[in-house]
């Protein structure tokens, strides 16, 4: 029984939390690219800007919800609801704090869901978290703009879903675990895995920023090509959700690559472990901004190319490699 | 635009283009026929911005004519100022009567506005790749040009700041010292777009080999300015056809043979390096003078002598109210422009307005090309050669 409710508190915590969470990715994001690009950002709402993301809320529930005549009336609401359930589902098997041991001897988990097949269940969630823009897309009533946008993030994911498998594949070969906390004690025991497997940290790099469809991917709603993709359509809270998911995917795979391959909450103990943690996933989702404001846009099937012709060979290399340096006990793993 | 394209099997898609869509520069439409996203057939649609220009001109004096010259190319209005003078200089027959000073003047105004027009297509092409942070930077340093603009003549978009005969007033005290701290700084700054973009692996990928159009084709669509040079064609009207006072000026005219997007970004990024050049010569050899023309049945005389003396009054009347008559004939002149060879055909009959008058837009000219640059490319495609081809609708559709 208490585990049930414990269960439901942390469901609605990691619920608010990211909610404000996303809220303020958006302000921080904001605020970044202001500065890199010699502007300010937002300062007008709030001291520093700070109240901006509560205004941006506040004016998406307000806005007129406009469903085009010819749109496909359950699908146009299923879309916007499943664009954010996913990435939520994925997060439920993020850890935010490192665990704790109890008085009794067990381990508290700060996740919702804590299992032995953490990597395997994120990775389902991720690549079904881009249903609700291929919904979108196909619910939109025949706007040919949704549409591409729609065929390019199926074009996308089947792109890059295999290189995010593949390149967790090899730190999995190594901890021989799929549970995100043995990856950290594996690494709290060894170096950090970005320093044996640094091309699968890079392809890892690569396809999380296509999964959560950011510059240099963001292809599916390329605004100068195609107007706005999947969501040209989409209005008020209905846009505000797709946005919604995607900042929580963010917030997944920089988590994901935080635990992965730069060790999670391990780190030199003149901080504490969570802070580590969140250090790293903030240099993240810093590293999503700067791309943003360095990179151009890749053409569609430019990522694809990359995907398929470039990253998909070299990786399934490297997981060979790994392999046999873990058969003959190499001294370098 | 006056095809009907019908889809001829399932797979194929016609998507209109604009004339709301968020890089086609203002009101371009385009009707595009894919085969997934690959571009079959497509077609400029042109005209959304039409306002009349050359059938206003016949109804107004040469000076009146002026200020609409300004919005056709409103990226580099004062350009477009520039070539207007000229042209009706040449048809009165007084351009080599002008003041040395007021031809700097020009000269220093029209370089400005080049490099500020390929500032705005750097920011836009950019923007439209999706390198959005190079837009902010080139708008920054626009700024700067923007702000010297206002000092010279009191406006920001439309300058009407240069007159047949000469320019409206003397540059203000403190302009050329601006200009100098400007002309030392932009090299830097065009650097800093080099790293942003010249070597950037997607930049890369998404111009090179991207809207090709060979030498031969550019010549039979009468390509002009920045993209034939582009195409390995050697020919800048301001050292072929030398107006003004460029033959004082020593400047390189960029040529690239790939006939590419890429190409064509190159040759505007150098261009503005030597504007730049230009401007810097031009600061060191701007003599001191008037910067109007003086006793010309031509031209106004100066407003003092209007509020002094009673046959000044009269005069300025009579050419304000009837026009200043040019002489019977025709004429031609096309200068230099950022978007390429803007040219003004003049038919004078003796009157104080023109009988006709024809502009030769190089952005309708550039843009009657796309067709054929966009042969087999993806929709992605389309906007990165919309930004290299830089054309402003104001000009395009007059």
């Amino acid at each position: 029984m208490i585990e049930v409710i414990i269960g439901i508190v942390k469901l609605i915590l990691l619920v608010t939390v990211l909610s404000v969470y996303v809220m303020y990715a958006t302000w921080y994001e904001r605020k970044v690219i202001g500065h890199m690009q010699q502007r300010i950002g937002p300062k007008r709402v709030g001291p520093y800007g700070l109240l901006q993301p509560l205004a941006d809320t506040i004016k998406s529930f307000f806005k007129e919800d406009v469903i085009p005549a010819r749109a496909d009336k359950p699908l146009f609401w299923l879309a916007p609801i499943l664009a954010p359930t996913f990435p939520f589902a994925a997060a439920a098997a993020i850890p935010f704090f490192p665990p704790i041991e109890l008085s009794n001897g067990t381990m508290f988990y700060f996740s919702v869901f804590h299992s032995n097949v953490d990597l395997l269940y994120i990775l389902a969630m991720m690549g079904l978290s881009s249903f609700g823009v291929m919904l979108a897309g196909i619910a939109s009533g025949g706007n040919k703009y949704s549409y591409f946008g729609a065929q390019r993030e199926i074009a996308q994911v089947v792109s890059y879903e295999i290189i995010l498998a593949l390149a967790l594949l090899n730190p999995i070969l190594m901890v021989q675990s799929l549970n995100l906390t043995d990856f950290v004690t594996f690494q709290q025991q060894h170096l950090w895995l970005i320093f044996y497997q640094p091309f699968a940290f890079v392809a890892f790099v690569i396809a999380m920023v296509a999964s959560a469809s950011r510059v240099p991917f963001d292809l599916p709603e390329a605004e100068n090509e195609l107007v706005a993709g999947f969501n040209t359509e989409f209005t008020g809270l209905k846009m505000a959700m797709f946005f919604f998911g995607q900042y929580v995917t963010i917030f997944v795979v920089s988590a994901l690559a935080a635990i992965v391959f730069l060790g999670g909450w391990s780190g030199p103990a003149i901080l504490p472990g969570f802070v580590w943690y969140w250090l790293k996933v903030l240099l993240f989702i810093f590293m999503f901004t700067w791309f943003w404001g360095t990179f151009p846009r890749y053409r569609y099937d430019q990522l694809m190319d990359i995907a398929w012709k470039k990253l998909l060979p070299l990786l399934v290399l490297n997981i060979l490699w790994t392999g046999f340096a873990l058969i003959v006990h190499m001294p370098i793993i | 635009m006056n095809k009907t394209y019908v889809v001829e099997n399932e797979r194929e898609v016609i998507v209109n283009m604009g004339p709301q869509h968020p890089s086609t520069h203002g009101v371009l439409r385009f009707v595009v026929k894919l085969d997934g996203e690959k571009i079959v057939e497509s077609d400029p649609d042109v005209g959304y911005l039409h306002r009349g220009f050359e059938k206003f001109a016949e109804n107004m004096t040469y000076q009146q004519f002026m200020p609409f010259t300004d919005r056709l190319d409103y990226l580099a209005s004062m350009n477009n100022n520039f070539a207007y003078a000229m042209a009706v200089e040449k048809l009165l027959g007084i351009s080599s009567q002008i003041p040395k000073r007021a031809e700097y003047i020009r000269v220093i105004m029209a370089e400005l506005g080049r490099i500020a027009s390929h500032l705005v297509w750097l920011a836009t092409h950019a923007l439209d790749i999706g390198a959005m942070t190079v837009f902010l930077y080139c708008f920054r340093e626009r700024e700067y040009i923007l702000d010297m603009y206002e000092m010279a003549c009191g406006n920001r978009l439309t300058y009407n700041y240069i007159r047949i005969g000469g320019v409206a007033r003397d540059l203000p005290d403190g302009f050329l010292d601006k200009l100098k701290e400007f002309v030392k700084l932009f090299p830097s700054k065009v650097k800093e777009y080099h790293t942003l973009l010249s070597k950037n692996r997607i930049w890369l990928k998404r111009t090179k080999g991207i809207g090709y159009i060979s030498k031969q084709d550019a010549i039979n669509w009468g390509i002009a300015g920045p993209c034939t040079r582009g195409s390995g064609i050697d020919w800048d009207l301001r050292r072929d056809m030398p107006y003004s006072v460029y033959p004082e000026l020593d400047f390189e005219i960029p040529v690239y043979h790939n006939c590419d997007v890429y190409d064509r970004y190159l040759v505007r990024m150098d261009e503005m390096i030597q504007s730049n050049r230009i401007l810097e010569q031009c600061i060191e050899k701007i003599p001191d003078g008037p910067v109007m023309m003086k006793d010309s049945p031509y031209v106004w005389d100066p407003k003092e002598d209007i509020m002094k003396k009673n046959y000044a009054l009269m005069k300025h009347f009579v050419k304000v109210v009837q026009g200043i008559k040019a002489p019977p004939g025709e004429t031609y002149f096309g200068a230099e422009n950022p978007k390429g060879e803007l040219g003004f055909y003049i038919y004078s009959n003796g009157e104080g307005v023109p009988y006709r008058m024809k502009i030769r837009s190089p952005s309708f000219i550039n843009l009657s090309a796309m067709p054929v640059m966009l042969k087999g490319h993806y929709i992605a495609d389309i906007i990165s050669v919309i930004g290299s081809l830089d054309f402003v609708f104001g000009e395009c559709d007059r």
